[in-house]
């Protein structure tokens, strides 16, 4: 009997270290895994357990897979202390992933806070390996400090791509930070694309998303032009276990990224 | 489809032969209650009519309260077939309602949960028209009947001498026509006796459930977000045990849980409740309901708003199992009336 709760084995083949509180593994799955850019992944520790998470490497490698990951409970810490060679497991992919299809010949601005940007690289990544397809891609990015900007090291690569733009701001500054200070929503105040042929694609904490999607409403997108990355505590994938849902909806099946006009009127969104 | 009749001797040797299925669970009256149980079913013995459901629901043959479902690393990912008792005698309308939103779930074509799929493929359910309703009864209530009409393989009304025997899927029809217990037709005049019994019943639910009789639907009810005070009412009587979702037929979520277990990992199914706290909480410790009123009115909605959406149906088979095992004695069907009222002088 095909068993959906099975997970297949990993090993870690790279631990990368990206900011004092997050890290990248580098999976190494017995099978090559195909997934969409916001599709995530149940990630097991060993006798510890499985957590969701949205790969942050390209779909379009499938041999390997990456997982960028915030020490923040206690699966979490377990994925920290571990090192290259350690077994892992995986399940999935599950959900839709980014509406890439409605992207094409749109302005795409994509906002991220914190750890949020790593579901977000697996969607810049698939963006930018078809970019003629898409109009311009303008990313927004806040961390708490310059130490948390997470994939700092591409920033430079990445807004130097043609039709391409990145702004990054940080709550608190340094001696080590020119750019921008104050939270991401600063940003949107400045935007340089066409919003009414434009898609957001949002995610970050609860209280980031929901005064993102505030200042987006307030400079004109309409909320079915907001996409939000509502990663939940998700536990079958399959839109069974009740973990995930926002009304009718179970974001696991139905998103993790979901429309705003659909989930809008339901309670506790942005709880 | 023909309607049998089958003596009480004749039942005994057609329930005999199903043992050959494997185990044969069948109602049984608790002998120091007055509550009805399942229990393994010994050859010769007669079946007893009881006339009302058990207090479990049949949810735990199909979806066990705890279960592995996983065990690796593993040379295969494949998992053995789930073993349950093929069959159930005595099952009462409201456990076949309630299986109809488990199958909704669980056998949805998107994503078929095995371990669920093939026990429910191998169930074999005999129903029992119900005699003898209590206060928390529901169906009614639901708009459902205290006797089947689908979703059985055979139905059993208790009639003078016997049992008026009802065919209700393929399955069934096998059973009565393959065995050698010889089941006749049943007359106009047993069906007329089963007809008089169901009536006498139907009325002595919709009795129970007169007060609480409501004319708006119970998801409009729900939408009527500015009524606080109902809400507010019941919730202030909620202890979070889960009773209420552990003990309904309908309710089925659950948690996967990783242990060691000497060298080797396992993964359990557990069911869950959406009533406790922790139950969606993320790593960094938010919940999207962190109140208890938010997650107490959640359990309504999933019922009757969120799962109406998703699959046409409300998600409750009106068994009064909540009802009945509550510490709070809090009733549903209170809690709608109260809105009905409390809503009507704004109107």
């Amino acid at each position: 009997m095909e068993n959906p709760y099975f997970p297949l084995p990993a090993v870690i083949e790279e631990v990368i270290e990206e900011t004092p509180t997050i890290k990248t593994l580098v999976l190494k799955p017995e099978k090559p895994i195909a997934f969409k850019a916001g599709q995530f992944m149940q990630l097991t520790v060993p006798g510890l357990g499985e957590a969701p998470f949205t790969p942050s490497s390209s779909p379009n490698a499938t041999e390997r897979m990456e997982i960028t990951i915030l020490r923040t409970g206690r699966v979490t810490e377990a994925l920290h202390e571990m090192k290259a060679g350690d077994p892992v497991g995986l399940r999935g992919p599950f959900g839709k992933g980014y509406p890439l299809d409605k992207l094409q010949g749109k302005d795409v601005l994509v906002v991220g806070g914190g750890v949020g940007l790593a579901p977000l690289r697996s969607l810049l990544l698939a963006l930018f390996e078809d970019i003629g397809k898409y109009k311009k891609v303008s990313i927004k990015y806040g961390a708490r400090e310059p130490a948390e900007l997470l994939y700092r090291r591409c920033f430079e690569e990445w807004d130097k791509l043609d039709k391409v733009d990145l702004t990054a701001t940080v709550d608190v500054g340094d001696d080590t930070w020119a750019g921008d200070v104050g939270l991401v929503t600063t940003l949107l105040k400045s935007l340089d694309v066409n919003i009414p042929e434009s898609y957001a694609i949002t995610c970050g904490p609860a209280i980031m998303l929901k005064f993102v999607t505030f200042e987006l409403m307030h400079q004109g997108y309409k909320p079915e032009q907001i996409y939000l990355s509502m990663n939940r505590r998700m536990s079958c994938g399959t839109g069974k276990c009740g973990k995930c849902n926002i009304g009718p909806y179970y974001l696991c099946k139905d998103g993790p990224d979901m429309n705003y006009a659909l989930i809008m009127d339901f309670p506790n969104v942005f709880a | 489809m023909t309607t049998y009749f089958i003596s009480e001797s004749d039942l005994t040797s057609l329930l005999d032969a199903l043992s050959e299925r494997g185990e044969v669970l069948t109602s049984r009256s608790a002998t120091d209650s007055d509550y009805v149980t399942y229990a393994p079913r010994k050859k010769g013995q007669p079946f007893e009519y009881t006339g009302f459901r058990a207090t479990a629901s049949l949810k735990g043959l199909l979806f066990p309260e705890r279960e592995k479902v996983a065990e690796y690393p593993a040379e295969s990912p494949e998992a053995p077939e789930p073993s349950a008792p093929p069959v159930v005698v005595g099952a009462a309308n409201c456990d076949v309602k309630g299986l109809a939103s488990l199958d909704a779930v669980f056998l949805s074509e998107d994503f078929l949960d095995g371990f669920y799929a093939q026990r429910r493929r191998k169930l074999l359910v005999i129903t029992q028209d119900c005699t003898n309703p209590r206060p928390s009864c529901a169906c009614t209530y639901l708009g459902f009947k205290p006797y089947p009409e689908e979703g059985f393989d055979l139905n059993l009304s208790r009639v003078e001498g016997g049992y008026v025997v009802e065919i209700g899927s393929e399955k069934g029809r096998e059973l009565v026509e393959g065995n050698s217990a010889s089941a006749g037709e049943a007359t106009q005049e047993m069906l007329a006796e089963r007809d008089s019994t169901r009536l006498a019943t139907l009325k002595a639910v919709e009795e129970i459930n007169k007060d609480y009789q409501i004319n708006s639907s119970r998801r409009e009810l729900l939408a009527l977000e500015e009524i606080q005070g109902p809400w507010n009412e019941e919730v202030s009587k909620c202890v979070e045990c889960a009773a209420c979702l552990f003990a309904c037929p309908t309710c089925h979520c659950f948690l996967l849980y990783d242990q060691r277990v000497g060298e080797t990992n396992e993964r359990v199914k557990a069911w869950d409740a959406c009533s406790y706290a922790g139950y969606a909480r993320m790593a960094g410790g938010g919940t999207p309901r962190a109140f208890l009123l938010e997650r107490f009115r959640h359990r309504y909605m999933h019922k009757f708003d969120y799962f109406v959406e998703n699959y046409g149906f409300e998600m409750c088979s009106g068994c009064g199992r909540c009802i009945e095992g509550c510490a709070g004695k809090i009733d549903m069907r209170k809690l709608f009336k109260a809105l009905e009222s409390s809503a009507a002088p704004a109107r």
